[in-house]
């Protein structure tokens, strides 16, 4: 036998999961950091300008320049930037002079609503479909069903809602074209950006599914008298969920992104309609926090997914597979090594 | 058996071609749009604002009287243009850094692999968003934004395949035929790495046309007054209401767009997994496709053979285990029904091992699992095979899926053949065992049908049960597997066990323990088996009586001892021939059969092997010769000219054996 | 022909190698000779056959073909000297590239020595068909079109483009239906005969050696346990391990087959 004990592994594999993860969010901090270097014009003058509420004179700029330590070298400045972001500090906004970290704060609950909503409609909608296309073996509704996916990952979103308020809010007059007050307010935001992930999902699912319900051990349980049900239950979905999961984890980490144009569209105040403002201001402190955080969160939900899979199914753990392959095990050979050394 | 994957393939191009439709007209009228529009797309009208189609706008004006259709094209263009700048610098740059590190493997191998690994779980919209952000909105800056991210997928893909292919027998034979880097790299690394870079490409064109639109949707990209179909859309949004014309063209184009390039990838990506040579090679292999419900494993159409009454009551050397009967195997085939398997008659006798001999696609895999619904959904199976004798007796051919839960895991026990695959990889080997014994009506609590289990895995020779309980089917050796599956298929202590290729893969001295396993089975419990098997050497040791097949059918069959000293069939005669003898000299030829094997039972229309029989004549191309018994009751042997049977062909063929 | 003389490898880096693979293997093979390298899975064959064709590097012993030290060749003079030893695979599929033709792979190895013009090299490539028994036509087919035993046969001919005076076969046959093996180890001894080449196969199959080598050599967890003329490691093996090999090999011509006048 090859390995001890699966809990010691899968304890080793979560360790190394979690330096990894730290090791990716420490780049991404890294390369958001290094937006600074990549901005036009200076933000000690765009600041000043801001406070003084009209060009600034050299000498407030240089004061703002003196406050903001942007004369220290490069990785001095990064380093004193993550620390404070660390503790929830990102600085001034270059637009208002007020703190940034408070107002991310405020608006990042209206994007995990949004998020958390229409991660629901995606799992609901594109599992239940997904489920139904691998089962199905041809005809039309597999045919419909595959394409209605496919379609709705190829939708952008804000086209999409722009259909539905010209059908939905306009025409029919159901719910309001946009606000964020009441119920009926969310069923556009959460379908606009739920259901082009349901679509993704579904895909994987019904690929995945049926690859899976394909593979030889389904045929060894039909030899053992196993019945439909327990396949799919025991062979069929378990031997699925390693992709599926890792495209859930995409597709979530999709939906914060995506939540920028849905904010934007249907004049929510979450973090998303920040992140352009800022990005349309060039308010680089601004930006620097909405990246960290809405990145953060894409390569958190990422990684679950990954480290999910890699506890569901062993061999997927890296490095578990690279192991040389010792010689078969088997009583024989077994005795003459142990005969032998 | 090579069938050509020709045809079919000519076929996925031209339907590559049509689902590719709104792609080509994409890079069409993106480079002809100065041609094509009617109008100057960014020429104001104020007077002609926001007029409905008319043969003069034929798609309408903006609320600056601007012509929808030229602003459309011309977006193309714009769309076009970004979209090819990416592309071009994110293959180039992706294929060429990942070809680069896997070729190179050691330490540069690994960072770019981290950094490939870091910029593709990034979010990719974020970070144009945020680079445009910093730098303005702009088309250079809109590449920019874009190529950033998007090389990274190529890099990864190109690194996988050269990296797979680096410590592959390939390139060593090409090393050893002396070839030199530049060589290797350019002409036999670089073209297959570049295949599936491309086929990732055609979904790539989606996504960035559709990150270009809604960035320019955000007012982060192209810049007024330049027409962009994402801007089009956020310019038309306070007329939507009043001018639906202004939502509905550009959103059509660009879902059009981004859906073409979905679907194409989605289909070069599975043309290229199709493995359709491996499913004409070995159509009892599991297909894609094709569900493995035993609900939807429709058998026959036709109404099962009855039991023959003959076989019910009959003395104890005509009592069987199995009995099978004229069986025949079928699958479709372009359209028509083409048969693996036909005209098969066996039995296997209580406590008796029968071996089924044949090279790759004769059919005995085919031939051994037919009666017990374990072939693909849509293999046909007619004929009968009736397992057992008296009031037990069950007809195989054609029960309901309920009815072969019966006898599934219960009456029968199967082996198959690669116990990697077969074993589901996320389940500990105890609970598959414990799944059979459950299944097998012999489960109670958890602790009492582990019991059973442990005993079970201790009976097919494995002398640490609990252990092996515990453990993943990827932590066992080969034979370690085999005997795991051993011990399912005697969970419901079966009248019967079937064996597909037990032995094949394993070392010598495992396979050995292995075949010792399977003779105890027989001489202790007297079971009965029915073995399946290529090598003829291993079915000496083992089988009772032997099955020989050609081709899909039986050409000749009886007691080990009479088939192997005393074969009749030339195909027997050559099986014989080209099985290795130790204490011959070093250096004696194998006497050979001209020609390849047969294909199916259908392919000639007399004797399968008359085209490679050294005694064939014009007789033996008319019709299939039956299976004919010899001397020795039992012995039978599908050849015209019968070369064992003495008075037939003289010396030769008894002395030849 | 062939000298290996204490060669010891392993995986791991550099000169100090962290886990043997094959300890002390010393093999001489002469011309015209087939010596038979016989050993279960994971005993280091496979690695054994990589020190000797240079693609990799022993932490001790030489390997000299014809003379010359493999090991202490680099660039071009290596790359010269490979003509001489060749190697033959055991799955030919993942040998030969899937978008070559058996024409374009069999003049291969004569493009990359600039051996000849156009013209010559395709009478060449005829002439290697011709040797290893294919038909003409078949030069046009991509290896996915050929059967198990007529890719080998390619793999073989490619292998003799350049008129290698060592062949390591690397089980050769262990993919192949019973009645193919028999042809390619015809084949193979055929071309042994009339072109004079050492040949060092590497097999698990006792039987199969035992009908074709001149000698064999026996291998376990990385050392030669016994070596000798075929006929003697057959009818006397000394060591138990050959022994136990040689009883766990089915054999057809033992027990039942007591009538069989070979016997």
């Amino acid at each position: 036998m090859r390995s001890t004990g699966r809990l010691a592994t899968a304890g080793g594999y979560v360790t190394r999961w979690a330096v990894d993860t730290a090791g990716v969010l420490l780049a991404m901090s890294l390369g958001t950091f290094a937006l600074v270097l990549l901005a036009r014009g200076d933000p000690a003058a765009v600041l000043a300008a801001t406070r003084a509420g009209r060009p600034a004179t050299p000498e407030q700029i240089e004061a703002v320049r003196v406050e903001l330590g942007l004369g220290d070298p490069a990785p001095v400045r990064y380093l004193r930037w993550l620390a404070h972001a660390c503790t929830g500090d990102f600085g001034l906004s270059l637009r208002t002079n007020t703190p940034v970290g408070p107002e991310v704060a405020d608006r990042l609950g209206v994007t995990l609503a949004l998020v958390a909503g229409s991660t629901a409609v995606a799992l609901v909608v594109g599992v239940s479909v997904g489920v139904t296309g691998a089962v199905l073996q041809r005809g039309v509704l597999r045919g419909t069903l595959r394409t209605a996916a496919l379609l709705a990952t190829s939708v952008p979103a804000f086209w999409l809602s722009y259909l539905m308020v010209l059908i939905l809010a306009l025409r029919l007059r159901l719910v309001p074209t946009s606000g964020m007050a009441g119920l009926s307010t969310w069923v556009m935001p959460m379908a606009v950006l739920g259901l082009p992930a349901a679509g993704v999902l579904s895909r994987v699912v019904a690929v995945t599914l049926r690859e899976a319900l394909d593979r030889p051990y389904v045929r060894a349980a039909q030899a053992r008298g196993s019945g439909p049900l327990s396949i799919v239950l025991r062979d069929g979905l378990p031997n699925a969920a390693g992709p599926i999961l890792s495209v859930a984890g995409f597709g979530i980490g999709s939906l914060l992104v995506g939540a920028v144009v849905v904010e934007q569209i249907f004049g929510w105040p979450g973090l998303g309609a920040y992140f352009v403002h800022a990005a349309g201001a060039r308010d680089v402190p601004a930006l620097q926090a909405a990246t960290l955080v809405m990145g953060g969160g894409f390569i958190l939900a990422n990684r679950c997914a990954d480290v999910l899979q890699g506890l569901i199914d062993p061999r997927s753990r890296r490095g578990w597979d690279t192991r040389p392959r010792r010689a078969p095990s088997g009583g024989f050979t077994a005795r003459l090594r142990r005969g032998a050394t | 058996m090579t069938g050509g994957p020709r045809d079919p393939a000519g076929r996925v191009w031209v339907r590559a071609v049509l689902v590719a439709m709104p792609l080509i007209l994409f890079a069409i009228v993106g480079v002809l749009a100065p041609v094509l529009a009617p109008a100057d797309p960014t020429a104001n009208d104020l007077a002609a604002g926001l007029l409905p189609p008319s043969p003069e706008h034929v798609l309408g004006t903006d609320q600056l009287g601007r012509d929808q259709l030229s602003r459309l094209l011309y977006g193309a263009q714009i769309s076009l243009a970004v979209t090819s700048a990416v592309l071009a610098v994110s293959l180039t740059a992706g294929a060429a850094i990942g070809a680069v590190a896997g070729y190179l493997g050691g330490w540069a191998d690994r960072v770019v692999s981290r950094v490939i690994d870091v910029v593709v779980s990034l979010p990719g919209m974020l970070v144009a968003l945020a680079v445009i952000g910093v730098r303005g909105p702009g088309v250079e800056n809109l590449v920019l934004a874009l190529s950033l991210w998007s090389w990274a997928p190529y890099a990864r893909i190109a690194r996988a395949r050269v990296a797979g292919m680096r410590g592959s027998p390939h390139l060593d034979a090409l090393r050893l035929l002396g070839a030199g880097r530049g060589r290797v790299i350019g002409r036999h690394l670089l073209p297959p790495a570049l295949a599936p870079c491309l086929v990732y490409a055609s979904t790539d064109v989606g996504t960035i046309v559709l990150g270009v639109a809604t960035l320019s949707f955000l007012g982060l990209g192209v810049a007024p007054p330049h027409a962009e179909w994402g801007q089009m859309l956020i310019e038309g949004r306070p007329f939507l209401a009043s001018a639906w014309w202004l939502a509905y063209p550009p959103g059509i184009a660009i879902t059009a767009v981004v859906f073409a390039s979905n679907l194409l990838g989605e289909r070069l990506a599975a043309g290229e997994e199709r493995p359709s040579v491996l499913r004409m090679v070995r159509p009892g292999r599991a297909r894609s496709g094709q569900t493995p419900e035993p609900a939807r494993a429709a058998v026959t159409a036709e109404p099962p053979a009855p039991i023959p009454p003959g076989s019910a009551h009959g003395s104890p050397e005509h009592q069987t285990v199995l009995l099978v009967r004229d069986l025949s195997v079928s699958y479709p085939d372009r359209g028509e029904r083409r048969r693996v398997v036909a005209g098969m008659s066996y039995e296997v006798r209580p406590g008796q091992i029968l071996a089924l001999v044949g090279e790759t696609g004769s059919g005995k895999t085919t031939a051994a699992l037919a009666p017990f619904g374990l072939l693909d959904p849509d293999a046909r199976v007619t004929g009968s095979a009736v397992l057992g004798t008296g009031p037990g007796a069950r007809q195989l051919v054609g029960p309901a899926p309920g009815e072969r839960r019966q006898i599934n895991g219960r009456r029968v026990g199967v082996v198959f053949q690669d116990s990697a695959a077969v074993l589901n990889p996320l389940r500990t080997i105890g609970a598959h065992v414990d799944e059979a014994v459950r299944n097998a009506g012999r489960g109670g609590r958890r602790a009492a049908t582990r019991r059973v289990s442990e005993e079970l895995l201790r009976l097919a020779g494995l002398p640490d049960p609990a252990a092996v309980a515990r453990a993943s089917p990827h932590q066992l050796s080969g034979g370690m597997r085999q005997r795991a599956q051993i011990a399912m298929a005697l969970a419901g202590e079966p009248e019967l066990l079937v064996a597909d290729e037990p032995t094949s893969a394993l070392d010598v001295t495992v396979q050995a323990q292995l075949l010792a396993v399977l003779a105890r089975l027989r001489d202790e419990l007297a079971m009965s088996m029915v073995i399946v098997s290529h090598d003829l050497a291993v079915v000496a040791r083992l089988a009772d009586s032997v099955a020989v097949m050609y081709a899909g059918r039986i050409v000749e069959s009886g007691p080990l001892a009479a088939v192997i000293n005393n074969c009749d069939h030339p195909y027997t005669r050559g099986l014989l021939d080209a099985v290795p003898r130790p204490g011959t000299a070093p250096g004696t030829r194998f006497r050979t059969m001209p020609g390849q094997a047969g294909t199916g039972p259908d392919d000639a229309e007399g004797c399968g092997f008359a085209p490679r029989c050294p005694l064939a004549t014009a007789a033996c191309v008319h019709e299939p010769p039956a299976l004919e018994t010899l001397v020795r009751a039992a012995h039978r042997s599908a050849c015209l000219h019968h070369p064992g049977r003495p008075a037939a062909a003289g010396g030769r063929g008894a002395d030849s054996c | 022909m062939l000298e290996i003389v204490g060669v010891t490898a392993g995986h791991g880096g550099g000169g100090r190698d962290v886990t043997p693979v094959i300890e002390d293997v010393t093999i001489r093979v002469a011309a015209g000779e087939i010596v038979g390298l016989v050993g279960e899975s994971g005993c280091g064959k496979t690695t054994l056959a990589r020190v000797v064709t240079g693609l990799h590097r022993p932490s001790a012993g030489v390997v000299r073909v014809a003379g010359v030290d493999v090991h202490a060749l680099r660039g071009r003079d290596l790359r010269a000297h490979r003509r001489q030893i060749q190697m033959v695979f055991q799955d030919p599929y993942l040998t030969l590239s899937p978008r070559q033709t058996v024409r374009q792979a069999l003049a291969e190895p004569l493009r990359i020595h600039r051996v000849g013009d156009a013209r010559s090299r395709s009478a060449r490539v005829r002439e290697l068909l011709d040797l290893v028994g294919l038909d003409p036509q078949v030069g046009e087919r991509r290896p996915a079109r050929l059967s198990g035993g007529q890719r080998q046969r390619v793999a073989i001919a490619r292998a003799l483009a350049l008129e290698p005076r060592l062949l390591i076969c690397d089980e050769p046959v262990t993919a192949l239906d019973v009645s193919v093996q028999a042809k390619v180890l015809n084949l193979l001894c055929d071309l042994r005969d009339r072109l004079e080449f050492g040949c060092l196969f590497i097999t698990h199959d006792l039987a199969v050696v035992s009908q074709l080598a001149d000698r064999i050599a026996v291998m376990r967890c990385g050392r030669i346990v016994e070596q000798g003329p075929t006929r003697d490691i057959t009818a006397h093996p000394v060591h138990p391990y050959t022994r136990a090999l040689l009883a766990a090999t089915p054999i057809m011509d033992t027990g039942i087959s007591a009538a069989d006048p070979r016997d």
